[in-house]
């Protein structure tokens, strides 16, 4: 839920009680001062109609009208009393009604007399009801005027917020481009714009480390790696038996993997690091070839059979050589490597795009996972799954886009430029 | 043929030198700079190996050092920094060959013999072993003067195993050499027994006798048995 719903939603809550009692309240005092009003005027009532009876000679005359009633009494003459009554309609309808009622007593000329003068509340309902829907109109507009307030609050004062928060969502710490915080008259935007900057400044320093690390560490292994596989060699040769033989080509070959994941991570790193910046023109259609060339022999190995179809394919692009050796390299090595005996394999070329496929078996895992570090088809496999990864880092170097698909026994790999 | 190994790493260096020690190189080390450049200065060598990073200076300075001395020795650049630019400017600066740490040995004295190949006898020149003889400018190969038909990678083959006789070399080694890094060995093996196979098949249309042989399945020899 959003933050301004949240609060929209407590404030709305807050306004509805506050009209609820508040309403409540109104309706007591309103009730009250209306009870007051009509209670003067029946007193007001009684005092005119008792200055008329005064006033009149002769006999007094009995007003038996529902408003106005004198009748004599044979008792004592008691206080004067106010009660609110209802009393039935005299129409059809025997609605009852809600009247105020002042009971007086008084000696008129020696003959005790009851006094019964009433007034309707009818109009006190109607006023009650007028204020209830003053009220209710009062209300909706606190809520419409919320409303608008609000959303012209999220797109002035909260317009900031979004714009920092969409640079978060594009920050790559890989792009190395840095966030360009906007600032805004809110103190808490800022304080949080101040943490994110200072966080995202950490997690660049954090990476540039690894990444540092990464180089140095795989430099470093490289000179005794090197100590470990020329002794090895020089022992190959003066070995006799064949056992020995065969434990020291075991760690002979060991030795070779971890040089080969050592170089490739190293390569990695490079590629990231951008240390591959000088450029020439290069055709990718004789890289191409010429991969193909090295590799046929082995291709034939397995049987395989090649087509190609790259000769509408005349640029050269401005790319680093080494680069797009490394790219051919992996993308054929790795349609032959990943076939099965007497598959095909098939290299398309033009402008847009370069797509390899080749026969083989499904892949075993997501085939989001084809691309990431040391994720390789079967484990028994000496390959440590890091060629796609080279692939994927390169494509990502000249922002092409590489895309993945298996359908019918085919794996296509292809890359758009 | 004069050597000189410049290399910090003592383990490393140490190891080189008891190879091309065997190999009946004439041999000499420096682990610094300073004695490298000491030692171009006073003795000439045929061939220079040297590692890039030293502790007291660059080693493709020594390789500009040479260049203005007009020596004559030929330049292999062995560098753990596999840095492709370093390689660039080496090879500007008159380096002859670039080989990346770690490196197979075997690798090491093809890529020696080959160059000393060059410098000596200005790549017009033909190796000859037994009644085998490779014309490497025109890339011929005849078994007692008879043409045979190889192909490249048989070629590369050959040409690696006659600059390693007596040695074993493992199948890593040849893999590496035939496709550098990008193939995985154990998916070349076959395709290495296959060809070392057919490169023994030719060999022997004209001769009978058998330089090719397996050891322990592990790697191969080339040696008249």
């Amino acid at each position: 839920m959003k933050l301004l719903t949240k609060i929209n939603r407590y404030f709305a809550l807050y306004a509805s009680l506050v009209f609820l009692l508040g309403g409540i309240v109104f309706y007591f005092i309103l009730k009250g001062i209306i009870r007051e009003e009509t209670s003067e005027v029946l007193i007001f009532e009684r005092d005119h109609t008792l200055q008329q009876i005064n006033a009149s000679p002769g006999t007094i005359h009995y007003d038996s009208s529902m408003e106005k009633m004198i009748i004599p009494i044979e008792g004592p003459l008691r206080a004067d009393t106010f009660k609110d009554t209802l009393i039935a309609e005299l129409d059809d309808t025997e609605e009852l009604i809600p009247y105020r009622q002042l009971t007086s007593y008084r000696n008129i000329k020696g003959q005790n007399y009851q006094l019964i003068l009433r007034e309707s509340l009818l109009e006190e309902e109607d006023m009650i009801f007028a204020v209830f829907i003053s009220l209710l109109l009062i209300f909706g507009a606190v809520l419409l005027g919320l409303l608008l307030v609000n959303r012209w609050l999220s797109r002035r004062i909260w317009q900031s917020f979004y714009e920092n928060l969409e640079q978060l969502r594009g920050f790559d710490v890989i792009q190395k481009q840095t966030i360009k915080a906007v600032d805004s008259d809110i103190a808490e935007f800022n304080e949080l714009n101040g943490a994110l900057l200072k966080m995202t400044g950490k997690i660049e320093a954090d990476y540039q480390n690894l990444k540092e690390f990464t180089e140095n560490a795989s430099h470093e292994i490289q000179t005794p790696l090197a100590v470990i596989r020329t002794n090895l060699e020089l022992l190959m040769n003066e070995l006799q038996e064949e056992t020995s033989f065969q434990i020291i080509s075991k760690i002979d070959r060991a030795a070779q993997q971890v040089t080969r994941i050592n170089q490739t991570l190293l390569l990695l790193s490079k590629i990231e690091n951008q240390q591959f910046n000088t450029q020439k023109p290069v055709s990718l259609k004789e890289r191409l070839l010429t991969c193909l060339e090295n590799f046929q022999e082995l291709a034939a190995a397995r049987q395989l059979t090649i087509k190609t179809n790259v000769y509408h394919y005349d640029q050269k692009l401005s790319l680093n050589p080494t680069l797009i050796d490394i790219l051919c390299n992996n993308l054929v090595s790795n349609a032959i490597k990943h076939n099965v005996e007497g598959g095909w394999m098939h290299i398309y070329l033009d402008h847009q795009r370069l797509e390899i496929s080749n026969a083989g078996l499904p892949l075993t895992h997501p085939p989001e996972k084809l691309f990431e570090r040391f994720k390789k088809e079967n484990v028994g496999n000496e390959s440590p799954g890091l060629g796609l990864a080279l692939v994927q880092k390169i494509c990502d170097t000249y922002q092409w886009r590489l895309i993945y698909r298996y359908d019918k026994e085919k794996h296509i790999l292809q890359i758009n430029f | 043929m004069k050597i000189l190994l410049i290399e910090d790493d003592q383990a490393l260096s140490e190891a080189i030198l008891t190879f091309l020690l065997k190999e009946d190189y004439i041999c000499e080390t420096a682990a610094n700079f300073l004695a490298a450049e000491e030692k171009i200065r006073l003795y000439q060598y045929d061939c220079i190996l040297v590692d890039i990073t030293l502790p007291d200076g660059n080693g493709l300075d020594i390789i500009r050092e040479l260049k203005k001395h007009h020596a004559l020795a030929g330049v292999i650049i062995i560098s753990a920094k596999n840095a492709l630019d370093d390689k660039i400017t080496g090879l500007d600066i008159g380096a002859d060959d670039y080989l990346a740490k770690p490196f197979h040995l075997s690798e090491l004295n093809a890529r020696i013999k080959s160059l000393v190949r060059r410098q000596q006898f200005q790549g017009n020149n033909e190796i000859t072993f037994k009644e085998i003889q490779v014309f490497t400018d025109s890339k011929k190969v005849t078994v007692h003067g008879h043409n045979i038909e190889l192909t490249p990678k048989e070629y590369q083959l050959l040409l690696y195993f006659l600059a390693n006789v007596k040695r074993v070399i493992s199948k890593d080694a040849l893999a590496e050499h035939l496709w550098g890094d990008y193939m995985d060995t154990a998916d070349s093996y076959d395709f290495i027994y296959s060809q070392v196979k057919n490169l023994r098949k030719k060999l022997n249309q004209y001769s009978t006798n058998v330089y090719l042989h397996a050891v322990y399945g592990i790697g191969y020899k080339f040696v008249k048995d």
